[in-house]
């Protein structure tokens, strides 16, 4: 077993896979950026290593000096996080090449993987169902309308030069093919001055599921299971579950052996994410695979109690897994909500800042994974993403109530976070009804003001912090009693 | 005392009271609240508002505070303190009596109604051991002094505030 990692990372997730670390009896290096010194990926590490300047390519994203880091520090191998050079196929083989163990698959996976178009090709020839469509642009009706014919209506008219929309329409009759297609033709052709166009299965609001996979050295591999992650806002993932309403055993176990079939396609090893669009038939095709613990990771942690940056430690050090599938199991609901510097009101703007005070929901079923504290300043530089907050309960009903109480008691002040937006959602009929769809948010959220029920007592909770005496009364995080009051006197001020 | 509020941009009026009894008194829209304030840490306190606890939380920043109360955050602005706890430009900080850092106020050298010199001192302060001495940007005469000794103060926060003499008008407004 390794001695010393490297997490080529920050924030929560550097935070978290150094815990574990930790927990294995193995010594930490943080690397971090001019913007990341008092930063607490820094703080929970055994050694820190400045990379430099915020900008990432000359810190978090900068191969050469986060392996001339690893070597300085007597590393054995890098963990990289998500995000950053997680899914970078030259960094881990120039890992390789400096005889440092990467923690996650091999360069030729994650090059295969990323490219998309032999990704698809690698599912197809493994039987892993992708998105039905053409690979070639066609102008002949009659072709088009017999190819519409075997993909399935509803279908997808795109223009081949394009995006952005333009030249695509949704034909769900038969009888509609010819009109759309004139009309994609002509708008492709004075968008992009071509008017080819292909067809692809259109999906109404699917779901987006991924099933996380470990796979060993030796080729064993099982699924932990899904995890639902419907909820999003920008295109990109808030609220997560596990497991989904929408599966039930026989599509788990379907979708579970396909993304295994897709990750064996791939020659993978370490922990991978396969994800899926799911429509509303049961339906589900090949998106594509994340080369890297994702991050919410923790919903399937928590249900499945297998520490997955533990496996993906074990696996990189050569050891075979320690279960089969058959051992795994699935107990209770497992909800995560992510806490990021934005604004739900200005439409998820991202607005980094000091927190001016911090205070993380305690009890029972609460785990959060926090890369922030009191007075940190959350740099402009990186990802706007300040905790995670996890929720663990016997069924969905109790973790759901688990939730918004867990969110209802997180305290960030000073900069803005979606906290009250979470709630709301989490406490909505369609949230409840597990009837959530990738356009949700856009749909019933967009635009979103909070419901104060609380503005009155908040004006004489304020009026009556500012009659308390001077002493109490706290400015910009400055302590001004020069000792912390006593009982005596804190009690003596119910009187005053 | 009374309260002209901005939470969350919305403008709210309330006055607190205590009677002869010492019950704690808010009016509110018309309607009178039993309250009672207890400070559990430094931004922690707890609000027993008609016989029901609520804990809320607080932090300031320049002159809006952040308020967390039930899962629901507020900021608010006092616009009686607005007047004082301002922020001006670097412009008008030069002749605004204001500390350059947290600081603690240890004497008052003038007194409201005195007329002062340019260059005068006004107040003195210390702050992380060091004793600092705010002086009179202008020729004027003093109409309000806003610290006492002991006071902690802040920077922006106006602590003397000068009428400035005839001949030195300019930019007599920002201090006000």
């Amino acid at each position: 077993m390794f001695k010393k990692i490297l997490v080529a990372n920050r924030g929560e997730i550097a935070v978290r896979i150094m815990r574990t670390c930790r927990e294995m009896g193995i010594a930490t290096i943080a690397v971090y950026s001019e913007a990341d010194r008092s930063a607490l990926h820094v703080q929970c590490a055994d050694e820190a290593a400045l990379l430099g300047p915020s900008e990432p390519g000359e810190s978090y994203l900068n191969i050469d000096k986060i392996i001339a880091a690893a070597l300085q520090a007597g590393a054995e191998a890098i963990h990289p996080g998500y995000g950053f050079l997680s899914e970078n196929a030259q960094f881990a083989s120039r890992c390789e090449e400096e005889g440092i163990i990467f923690i996650g698959p091999p360069a030729s996976a994650i090059k295969l993987l990323g490219d998309k178009t032999r990704a698809r090709a690698a599912m197809l020839a493994s039987s892993v169902p992708v998105i039905p469509g053409m690979t070639q642009p066609e102008d002949d009706i009659e072709k088009l309308s017999s190819q519409a014919a075997a993909i399935g209506y509803p279908v997808l008219i795109k223009a081949a030069a394009g995006g952005g929309g333009k030249g695509m329409r949704v034909v769900s009759d038969p009888r509609d093919l010819q009109g759309a297609f004139t009309e994609a033709t002509s708008e492709a052709r004075r968008a992009f001055g071509e008017g080819a166009v292909y067809l692809e299965k259109f999906l109404d609001r699917p779901r987006h599921i991924e099933i996380q996979v470990l796979v060993d050295r030796f080729g064993q591999a099982v699924h932990l299971g899904e995890r639902e992650c419907s909820i999003q806002r920008r295109h990109q993932k808030i609220i997560e579950e596990t497991p989904s309403p929408a599966l039930d055993a026989n599509l788990r176990e379907a979708m579970g052996q396909a993304a295994l079939n897709a990750v064996r396609a791939a020659g993978y090893v370490n922990a991978g994410t396969v994800e899926f669009l799911l429509d509303n038939e049961g339906k589900f095709y090949f998106l594509e695979v994340n080369t890297r613990l994702q991050v919410e990771h923790p919903i399937t942690e928590m249900i499945t109690a297998i520490d997955l940056v533990r496996q993906q430690i074990d696996i990189a050090s050569g050891l075979p897994l320690a279960f089969k599938q058959e051992a795994i199991r699935f107990q209770g609901q497992a909800i995560e909500c992510r806490i990021y510097a934005e604004d739900p009101e200005t439409g998820f703007l991202p607005c980094p800042g000091k927190i001016l005070f911090l205070k993380e929901p305690l009890g029972p079923g609460i785990r959060v994974d926090s890369g922030i504290y009191s007075g940190f300043t959350v740099p402009t530089a990186y990802d706007p993403i300040l905790s995670k907050l996890i929720v663990h309960a016997a069924d969905r009903p109790q973790a759901i109530e688990r939730m918004r109480r867990a969110l209802a008691e997180y305290v960030v002040l000073g900069i803005k976070t979606p906290i009250a937006f979470l709630r709301e959602v989490v406490g909505s009929e369609a949230f409840r009804r597990g009837a959530t769809h990738t356009r949700l948010i856009d749909e019933s959220f967009n635009p979103w003001r909070p419901t104060a029920q609380m503005t009155d007592a908040a004006c004489i909770a304020y009026a009556a912090s500012q009659e308390m005496p001077r002493k109490y009364q706290m400015g910009d995080g400055v302590k001004t009693a020069d000792h912390f009051p006593t009982p005596w006197e804190t009690l003596g001020s119910w009187s005053l | 005392m009374e309260y002209r509020l901005l939470v969350n941009h919305e403008e709210k009026k309330l006055t607190l009271s205590s009677s002869p009894d010492l019950k704690k008194t808010a009016f509110l829209e018309g309607i009178s609240h039993q309250y009672e304030l207890k400070s559990i840490g430094a931004q922690e306190y707890l609000l027993e508002l008609d016989g029901r606890l609520i804990p809320f939380y607080l932090a300031c920043e320049d002159a809006k505070t952040h308020l967390f109360i039930q899962g629901e955050t507020f900021i608010i602005e006092d616009q009686a303190a607005a007047r004082i706890i301002r922020r001006g430009s670097s412009d008008d900080l030069a002749r605004m009596v204001t500390p350059p850092m947290p600081a603690t106020v240890i004497r008052v050298l003038v007194s409201e109604g005195e007329q002062v010199e340019r260059s005068q001192a006004l107040m003195v302060l210390s702050a992380m051991k060091m004793e600092t001495t705010l002086v009179a940007p202008y020729h004027g005469r003093v109409i309000k002094i806003n610290a006492a000794p002991g006071a902690q103060v802040m920077p922006g926060e106006i602590l003397v505030e000068i009428e400035p003499d005839e001949e030195d008008q300019h930019g007599a407004g920002t201090n006000l």
